[in-house]
């Protein structure tokens, strides 16, 4: 049985304070340098955005009790997962392996696992709960999210206000807003740093927070937000609680490194594996159908049962205990990497306004 | 020989240097009395291939602005530094000619499908069937009337409706016989080319003239770029043209028109050699944020900052060299690396960088005189003293070794600057390259699609130089020595009067090109009173006699 400990900046900061929480977490990183600062504001559209796990070497040890696999023949649940029996075919990670992620609350529990770079006590437990998936191991298309934000249907943006110096500033404010604009791509399909994006007019996607700059790296304090990704034409929304981002602004004028918190188990369940409330772009709540069979397809193609998935996530919860004792969310991380860009606050019509060379909307 | 000539051009100006010979040689100085404008002197009448700006202007303005034009129009021919001038030397491949006939036929099977032939044909026309012979006459002699840019000859009035009423009679269309007679005035030289004619002048010997209705061409394609439009026809018509006080009237009314702006791109266009444009390419790892859009939005950025300075805002020519102020999208702004708020369209903002200024540090001037994977400060140092000094500099010697210039960096070469210095060893290039670098080096700061560096291969950029004798340490102080050159103005009063009259000037011209810019000068350099005077005075129309007259006889036969 794994221990559970209440995981989280709450935790931290009854220790050392919500800057102690943060110094602690940037102690002993290596030296990072600036990057571009132009009136005391960095702008950033993420480019790269994929789930942290481990590498190819540590998924060798990671499944000693085999890999998951979808049942043939079985009912689509996956509207439903809680209706669901046990399954026996759902695997999680409980090998000794390295994986990527940052130290959420500061702590080095046995659940947690060993990053890299010497890295201690990486709350990481969405990675135990797909790691031995097929499709989450190294080159699947479990974490090939990405792709859908390089066609443009979403994106991130992360904007860096008040830096006095990008080496070392002691309270910068840093913003997290859903992109309205498509990202804007070289005709080799590579984003191009420097363009203009409109931050999403819904504000329930925007979140901002404070945070420090230490050599180079950039730590916040954490705050809660989502933000919009798609599947199957179908918008859904990725919900983070005690957000951090750990990232290092770059010579070259990048932002690379974590984006990591606590997702609602049911949350996280429907934005990647159930889809039950995804939405159109309108706003209204998308066909069953769509819902229904995209989610089952999923499962069948890489390789899961959604009533599996759905226990796992429960099982390795981690985070926000109810009144009752039960963690209601589990840590998850990205590993991001931001371009240079510029955002504007403007109005916006949708998500994908139509763009024309006239200035006019069709 | 030319190289001294280049080097005279250089310090003194083309025109200076010969208008002072004169002066010592006839012991008089014309110059001092030209408050009034010299005699006309004119040259000879021309030919003149419309532009393809000029055809789709006059297509729009004729038949709506939605009718499409599908053919691929040729490549211009560039001569003088200008493709309106290269139009009176150009002439039809029959791969031309096929591309004009199908805009022609696409033109044609618009209208028809449109149903728009029914707004152009003065009289009843049946769908089915056909149109009697007085209808089609009409329908001819007024589309003819505004194609032709002059009332079409009995005989081929004659001929379009004969083709009319064959078509129609063989097709059981009356459509279709129109179809067809407006195929054949689409693709007839009187609508292709822009034929002068001459008359003879009162009152002045040796001097002949335009007829009226090549007086309202070339006013119309000077300040419209487009098709005379039916208030010139009637005023040629009525020999309103040969009065000054109505001539001014059309000309101030041409001025006033909103065409002006159409007419001031297609001369900056042309000046800036933006039709180089289409045979652009660029090492798209090298320059990934270069595509097309960007290509184009780079040519309508520096023509719509033009066009604002110049025409909105009443603003001095030569401050288009220190502009800050410009228009952006957001495919400029990331090569710029400028924000652009606007989602769709254009955005007026301003340049932050110090070093950007000018519509000579705007990508449609860095890129197009570029090479395809780096800078060039060579060409784009040749091209600041053709485009804008309207100083020649020569073609390089056939054996010239470019080793030098395109070898990879090395620890003693790695700015332009560095490889220019080797090359520059050579007896037969440093001579030109004197003349080149220095406009041309001030500008390695910005790289071969123009986004600015401060370094190349890890070694700052030394921007400093002189330009005929005014020094500078960065691209600020170039911009303002290139404002204030002396040949700055002189070269755009050049250039305006070679477009608007298709060919370049002849010696004689001398003392009527200072006149023209003393009063550019007198007025502030304000561009519009520039083409106020070209199209006001007597040399705009004039035709040189002994040319003329020949030229003429010849014409008329020809036709």
């Amino acid at each position: 049985m794994i221990p559970r400990y209440k995981k989280g900046w709450p935790r931290c900061s009854l220790f050392f304070g919500w800057w102690g929480c943060a110094m602690l977490t940037v102690m002993g990183l290596p030296n990072m340098a600036a990057a571009q600062s132009a009136e005391g504001k960095l702008d950033f559209v993420i480019s790269n955005i994929r789930y942290a796990l481990t590498n190819g070497s540590g998924e060798a040890g990671a499944c000693p009790n085999g890999v998951s696999r979808h049942a043939q023949g079985s009912p689509n649940m996956c509207m439903t997962p809680q209706r669901g029996g046990i399954d026996t075919n759902m695997k999680v990670v409980t090998g000794n392996v390295n994986v990527e992620g940052i130290n959420l609350d500061n702590r080095a529990s046995d659940e947690d696992f060993e990053g890299f770079n010497e890295v201690q006590g990486v709350d990481n437990q969405f990675y135990r709960v797909v790691g031995c998936t097929p499709a989450y191991r190294q080159g699947g298309q479990g974490n090939a999210f990405e792709t859908e934000m390089r066609t443009g249907a979403w994106g991130l943006l992360i904007s860096v206000m008040g830096v006095d110096d990008v080496d070392n500033d002691d309270f910068v404010r840093v913003g997290f807003y859903a992109n309205s604009d498509p990202i804007y791509l070289s005709a080799k399909r590579d984003p191009l740093p420097y363009a203009t994006y409109a931050i999403h007019q819904d504000t329930k996607l925007h979140a901002e927070t404070e945070g420090v700059i230490r050599d180079g790296k950039l730590s916040t304090r954490p705050i809660d937000f989502k933000f919009l990704s798609t599947v199957n034409s179908m918008l859904v929304h990725r919900v983070l609680r005690d957000a951090r981002l750990e990232a290092s602004i770059n010579k070259d004028g990048t932002i690379s490194g974590y984006l990591a918190g606590y997702s609602p188990v049911e949350a996280v369940y429907d934005e990647n594996f159930g889809f039950r409330n995804a939405i159109t772009k309108d706003g209204s709540l998308a066909p069953e159908r769509l819902r229904s069979r995209s989610a089952y397809g999923k499962s069948l193609v890489l390789g899961y049962n959604c009533e599996g998935m759905y226990q796992a996530l429960w099982n390795q919860a981690d985070g926000h205990p109810d009144d009752f004792g039960r963690f209601t969310s589990i840590s998850q991380q990205y590993v991001v990497k931001g371009i240079p860009a510029f955002i504007v606050d403007v109005p916006t019509a949708s998500l994908n306004e139509e763009l024309t060379r006239s200035g006019e909307l069709k | 020989m030319k190289a001294n000539l280049i080097l005279s051009n250089v310090l003194l100006g083309k025109f200076a240097v010969l208008t002072l010979l004169v002066g010592l040689v006839a012991g008089c100085n014309e110059l001092s009395k030209d408050t009034a404008e010299p005699d006309p002197v004119g040259g000879p009448a021309l030919v003149r291939v419309l532009t393809e700006s000029q055809y789709r202007a006059t297509i729009r303005d004729i038949f709506g602005e939605d009718v499409p034009v599908n053919g691929r129009f040729n490549k211009p021919i560039r001569s003088h530094g200008l493709n309106a001038v290269g139009s009176s030397e150009a002439g039809f491949s029959p791969a031309a000619l096929e591309q004009y006939v199908i805009s022609a036929l696409g033109i044609a099977e618009h209208l028809v499908d449109e149903g728009r032939f029914k707004e152009l044909v003065p009289c009843d026309l049946p769908a089915e069937g056909v149109a009697n012979e007085s209808c089609l006459h009409e329908f001819v002699a007024e589309i003819g009337y505004r194609l032709f840019r002059r009332p079409v000859p009995n005989e081929q009035l004659v001929r379009f409706v004969t083709q009319a009423q064959f078509a129609q009679h063989t097709l059981a269309s009356s459509y279709a016989g129109l179809r067809y007679a407006l195929v054949s005035m689409l693709t007839a030289p009187e609508f292709l080319l822009r034929v002068e004619r001459v008359e003879p002048r009162p009152h002045r010997e040796g001097l002949a003239e335009l007829d009226a209705y090549s007086k309202a061409e070339r006013l119309s394609f000077f300040l419209a770029n487009t098709s005379p439009d039916q208030a010139l026809l009637e005023a040629a018509a009525n020999g309103d043209l040969d009065i000054p006080e109505k001539l001014s009237q059309h000309v101030e009314r041409l001025l006033d028109a909103p065409t002006l702006d159409a007419a001031v791109r297609a001369f900056f266009s042309d000046m800036l050699g933006f039709g180089a444009f289409d045979e652009l390419v660029k090492d798209l790892d090298l320059y990934p944020s270069y595509n097309t859009t960007v290509a184009l939005d780079a040519q309508e950025q520096t023509l719509r900052d033009i066009v604002r300075h110049l025409i909105k805002q009443n603003g001095d020519y030569r401050d288009l060299f220190t502009l800050r102020t410009t228009e952006l999208t957001r495919p400029l702004g990331v090569v710029y690396r400028l924000p652009v708020a606007s989602r769709n369209g254009w955005e007026l903002t301003k340049f932050q960088e110090p070093n950007r200024l000018g519509i000579q540090s705007h990508l449609s001037f860095l890129a197009l005189h570029s090479h395809p994977g780096r800078s060039s400060p060579t060409l784009r140092g040749a091209s600041i003293r053709e485009i804008f000094l309207c100083q020649e500099v020569p073609d390089p010697p056939a054996d010239v070794d470019f080793s030098a210039v395109q070898s990879a960096p090395t620890d003693t070469i790695k700015t332009g600057r560095d490889r220019l210095q080797v090359h520059n060893n050579e007896p037969s290039c440093s001579g030109c390259h004197k003349i080149m670098d220095p406009p041309g080096l001030v500008l390695e700061n910005f790289d071969g699609i123009g986004q600015f560096r401060q370094t190349e291969s890890g070694a700052v950029i030394d921007a400093s130089g002189d330009l005929d004798g005014v020094t500078y340490q960065d691209h600020q102080g170039f911009a303002q020595a290139l404002r204030n050159h002396r040949e700055a103005p002189r070269c755009v009063v050049e250039k305006m009067y070679r477009y608007a009259i298709g060919r370049d000037t002849v010696w004689k011209e001398r003392y009527y090109m200072d006149y023209l810019i003393k009063s550019f000068e007198e007025q502030g350099y304000r561009i519009t009173e520039l083409m106020r005077s070209i199209a006001l005075s007597e040399n705009f129309f004039s035709i040189a006699n002994p040319a003329v007259a020949e030229f003429a006889g010849q014409e008329e036969e020809s036709l």
